[in-house]
């Protein structure tokens, strides 16, 4: 196959990237998440001591024919199938993430991100795809009738829907597509309902407040206060910034790396002493997660998660150009740049 | 089992409280948004506003129980079914409010729920205009369709006089009817050579609960739709699909 990969590459050019910022952020999310493959490896050891798994780990992916072999810029290529790719998105809403008998008008996809370990080379990346990219996405009718694809922001794929199962489907498919139909392998998707479970799994997080943002909100969060963030603070400290005042994101981010950091440190701190208590803490976010993720391969993963490097060079975000359309911004990936780091990622030359 | 991939949720959480910052502004919802009145007169106070259904402020009890129904996401209602509980005989040929499109139900499928276009003061809702009003909006699920693949389904909230006898959708056979029994209003105008349809149509949508409502103009790439409304009240929008 020449270089095509379901892809119309060249449809929309290079010009310039419109996303390049935040280096800092990201290194900080790496580091959560390092952090948190950590808290993996370390439930590994506990179910280990408890019970002998029965694990098959590294299952090949069958790509479909016509991924398995490619031919770019006059070089031929052959599919890794020993990667697993896992989509994660975060959905704008709150309350229990379930399926609806009725479809479309969920909550959209805000955050899309596609994890991708290469246990051949021993490697993980992170693609961070932006929710306003403009891509192929499936809509149904309210009854659930598939009314084929259009060209819409990669958020709606999750809206149009049944908030479950059909969501999450529909997103990776559209995620898929957009990078040349790889397959991905399983899912996650979280909503802001989650956020005081996860806090609560180390017991809440103290931190000190980093500017003035939510002072009138919460009187106590007084730049240079220490405060302690429980149930009834983390999601508006994590959450809210107003968004009629300029770069209300920037005061977001200071606090987001604020919890962040000090939550990993209270996260190892209760590790140490007591792993099985953060263990029995994860059964109460049942409701809030949508996941393809199963027990067998949960653990698959986190032995493979056990034996891939990560940097900050592994974290991707596709280059393009931010346009302001009708009624909302779109972004418009440079899919030659995309295409080149698939090929980089999921591809080997042969 | 899921408590085994919460981990995951957590790395996963942690990317979201980053990306989630470099968003752009928000996307919006798929329901229409942006509407504008392009011709109509609106009452001093009042603006002209699509938005989730007020059922309560409804007249007619049966027209909220079934938009409810319809809109609740945990029943399987279709439009067949509102149709049929606003008593519309779809076995006759029903026809959109200039005639334009005949129309059969079984056909289309709702892209959106139903959501009201209702004048309101911030406040309260009002359903009463006097005349009809033409109305633009943006529909994101409305992009990239075909313009005769598309009618507004809209549905009187009134509490007719006739209530408790069937209730008429915009039908060629009714329109039958309803022109023999104003011969003597046409024989006045035979004149005027568009009266005739004129005053078939006001009289049916005097008697209608449900009115399929024409596109005017249609913008595949944006969504944009600008349609007449006879009537305040719910609608929703229907494509039609493969039979």
């Amino acid at each position: 196959m020449d270089m095509a990969m379901g892809m119309d590459m060249g449809r929309q050019e290079a010009r310039g990237n419109g996303r390049n910022k935040k280096r800092r952020t990201e290194v900080i999310a790496l580091c959560f998440l390092l952090a948190v493959i950590s808290m993996g490896l370390g439930l590994n050891q506990i179910k280990k001591q408890q019970s002998k798994l029965q694990v098959t780990a590294g299952k090949n992916t069958n790509p479909g024919s016509g991924l398995r072999r490619i031919t770019y810029k006059g070089k031929k290529y052959q599919y890794n199938s020993l990667i697993t790719t896992i989509l994660y998105a975060g959905v704008d809403s709150t309350g229990k993430l379930k399926a609806d008998k009725k479809y479309s008008n969920k909550e959209r996809a805000d955050s899309i991100s596609l994890v991708v370990l290469d246990k051949k080379h021993k490697k993980m990346t992170i693609f961070a795809l932006s929710r306003d990219t403009m891509t192929e996405i499936r809509r149904y009718s309210v009854n659930g009738k598939d009314l084929g694809t259009y060209t819409s922001h990669l958020g709606y794929a999750f809206s149009y829907g049944d908030g479950g199962e059909i969501s999450c489907k529909n997103l990776k498919e559209a995620v898929s597509n957009l990078l040349g139909g790889i397959p991905i392998n399983e899912y996650v998707v979280t909503n802001q309902s989650s956020i005081p479970y996860i806090n609560q799994l180390v017991e809440g997080v103290t931190v000190k407040i980093p500017n003035n943002d939510l002072s009138e909100l919460y009187p106590e969060f007084q730049n240079g206060a220490v405060v302690h963030l429980d149930d009834s603070n983390v999601t508006d400290y994590l959450h809210y910034r107003d968004t009629s005042r300029e770069f209300s994101n920037e005061g977001r981010i200071q606090r987001q790396e604020a919890y962040i950091t000090a939550y990993i440190e209270k996260f190892c701190e209760k590790a140490d002493k007591d792993p099985g208590a953060i263990w029995n803490r994860l059964d109460n976010m049942g409701d809030y997660i949508l996941t393809s993720i199963t027990r067998n391969k949960y653990m698959e993963l986190v032995n493979l998660l056990r034996t891939v490097s990560f940097s900050d060079q592994d974290f991707y975000r596709p280059t393009g150009e931010d346009s302001q359309g009708e009624l909302h911004d779109e972004f418009y990936i440079d899919r030659e740049a995309l295409l080149e780091k698939i090929v980089e990622i999921f591809y080997e030359e042969l | 089992m899921k408590k085994l991939i919460a981990a995951f949720c957590t790395a996963a959480l942690a990317l979201n409280m980053t990306l989630t910052v470099f968003a752009a502004p928000s996307i919006g919802s798929l329901i229409p948004e942006a509407p504008r009145v392009v011709e109509g007169e609106i009452p001093a106070g009042l603006r002209l506003v699509v938005q989730e259904v007020d059922t309560k402020s409804y007249e007619d009890e049966a027209v909220a129980d079934i938009v409810e129904s319809f809109n609740d996401e945990e029943k399987d209602v279709t439009i067949m079914d509102v149709l049929e509980t606003l008593k519309v005989d779809t076995k006759k040929v029903l026809r959109t409010v200039n005639k334009k499109l005949e129309v059969r139900p079984e056909e289309y499928e709702a892209i959106i729920p139903f959501v009201d276009l209702v004048l309101t003061d911030g406040q309260l809702n009002e359903y009463e205009m006097e005349n009809k009003v033409k109305v633009t909006f943006t529909l994101e699920t409305a992009k990239e369709l075909k313009k005769e693949d598309l009618v507004i389904m809209l549905i009187d909230q009134k509490k007719l006089a006739e209530d408790g006898q069937q209730s008429e959708g915009v039908a060629e056979t009714e329109t039958e009817v309803q022109a023999e029994e104003m011969t003597e209003a046409e024989t006045e105008r035979q004149s005027e050579e568009t009266t005739e349809t004129e005053i078939r149509i006001q009289d049916e949508l005097e008697n209608s609960k449900v009115y399929f409502v024409d596109i005017e103009e249609y913008n595949p790439k944006t969504g944009e739709i600008t349609a007449i409304f006879p009537v305040l009240g719910p609608f929703t929008v229907l494509e039609k699909g493969e039979k």
